[in-house]
């Protein structure tokens, strides 16, 4: 069964905004398999904290929906979210920039491993309870302060999806909004950090009752330290694959 | 501790690690005691008023005294840091403190090094007014080897009723026992953050000149 935690927290730049977290994550988890999505909402879109939550609420959805699970359907299921944040920006008489937000969907069970990802942020694979493995980069705009969006015009030529055969046992999968790139990923070596990822996979998987651990790792993204290392939201959504049964759902 | 663990994922800053081994003992009462902890508070918002040495500089507490041998704070760097409230009461087991203090910088090494967290020389800085009452001499050693391999310096210093010969068989010959003046334990912990404050923004390997000793007797 799969154990998952996640948390959106607002990051301190937002905070003093007096603006709320724009950043929402859902996952649901079927049989073996996992999927999350994480989704961004742009800081200076007026409507982008509901677009990242139509986003992920969407594209779950859809994902509980198919018959089959490859690169075609987690495609299929950005467009949908797509369709759903264009629609809603219609139905309100609003811009689609001012839904801008950007998404991450991550499949995960012991014989695929599918992401489709628009925008920063990212996701990540453990192996075998050590190799981390990382399963999409960040895609930047040209530059810093530009990044693609999942409403935008040329999404489909922004979209990248990535398709594995698992080369080991899937013990983790982790998916994070661009708040927490700079701890998760070396940008020189276009690697993710096994000092940041290994604990935290660790803790989730050694705790032997089967808790609720949103307010830990809520915890965990609030301390100062971390808070402060970025001005954004900070969302990060933890999987680990133990050996039993059960079946969750949840939508932040 | 839970994902708090991921903390050299957080902040992989280089680490300049010290371990305060204090005395902690009866005759710490009154004054020195109080002193002491407005010494380590002072050290707290020293280091701290700087953001890199914030990151950098970690300290580890073992007392001994009050409570036998206890491990007051594990390594923590001074942006997480809450300075405690020392009391005193019984013995002095001088050796059992040093002996954890060396053993749990061996451990906070080896959690560096699995990390990939680069590291300053360690430094352990011993305070005491008084006398071991424990088996000391096999700590002796142990600081003395590590000196020797240049895996830590090591600091002794006396408040007035310490033994200053046994103070001389632990520390290194090259950096013998210091006598604190009366009590003048916030010099102290002013020079001991301007010293690892300097440290912590050096080049790891880098050799460093520490501030001139003003709070000792010469």
């Amino acid at each position: 069964m799969w154990r998952v935690v996640g948390e959106s927290v607002p990051g301190p730049a937002h905070f003093r905004a007096g603006m709320t977290c724009q950043d929402t994550f859902a996952w649901s988890v079927m049989g073996d398999t996992l999927c999350v999505a994480v989704s961004d909402g742009a800081g200076s879109a007026t409507f982008s904290a509901v677009g990242s939550l139509l986003a992920c609420r969407t594209a779950i959805e859809f994902l509980e929906q198919v018959e089959v699970l490859d690169s075609a359907s987690v495609t299929d299921a950005v467009w949908a979210a797509r369709r759903a944040v264009l629609q809603e920006a219609q139905a309100n008489g609003k811009s689609a920039r001012e839904f801008a937000c950007t998404l991450i969907l991550v499949v995960a069970n012991a014989r695929k491993l599918l992401c489709a990802h628009i925008g920063d942020g990212g996701a990540v694979v453990e192996y075998d309870k050590g190799e981390i493995q990382v399963l999409s980069f960040p895609r930047k705009g040209r530059y810093a302060n530009e990044t693609d969006f999942l409403t935008d015009e040329e999404a489909a030529r922004t979209l990248l999806v990535t398709s594995l055969t698992p080369k080991h046992a899937v013990t983790g999968v982790a998916a994070f909004s661009d708040g927490c790139e700079r701890q998760c990923l070396d940008f020189k070596t276009r690697s993710a950090f096994p000092r940041f990822f290994a604990p935290l996979f660790q803790h989730l998987r050694e705790s032997t009752e089967n808790r609720c651990f949103d307010a830990e790792l809520q915890a965990f993204l609030e301390a100062e330290r971390f808070a402060k290392a970025s001005d954004d939201d900070k969302t990060l959504v933890l999987g680990v694959y133990l050996e039993t049964k059960a079946s969750n759902h949840s939508v932040s | 501790m839970g994902f708090e663990k991921a903390e050299f994922g957080v902040n992989p800053e280089p680490r300049c690690p010290c371990v305060l081994v204090l005395d902690t003992s009866g005759s710490m009462g009154g004054a020195p005691i109080t002193e002491l902890n407005a010494g380590i508070a002072e050290f707290h918002r020293a280091v701290s008023s700087d953001d890199l040495a914030a990151k950098r500089v970690e300290i580890a507490i073992v007392t001994f005294g009050d409570g036998g041998v206890q491990l007051v704070q594990d390594f923590v760097t001074m942006d997480c840091f809450r300075p405690p409230q020392l009391t005193e009461g019984g013995l002095t087991p001088m050796g059992e403190a040093l002996r954890l203090a060396l053993s749990k910088l061996a451990e906070r090494k080896a959690a560096y090094q699995q990390a990939g967290i680069d590291y300053y020389r360690p430094w352990v800085f011993l305070i005491t007014d008084g006398v071991p009452t424990d088996e000391w001499q096999s700590a002796a050693s142990m600081v003395r080897a590590a000196e020797a391999g240049k895996n830590l310096s090591f600091f002794a210093v006396a408040v007035q009723g310490a033994d200053i010969a046994v103070l001389s068989q632990i520390a290194p010959p090259q950096r013998p026992p210091l006598a604190l003046q009366g009590l003048r334990f916030a010099d102290l912990f002013q020079w001991l953050s301007r010293s690892l404050g300097k440290v912590s923004q050096s080049k790891v390997d880098e050799q460093v000149s520490l501030p001139p000793v003003g709070w000792a007797v010469v």
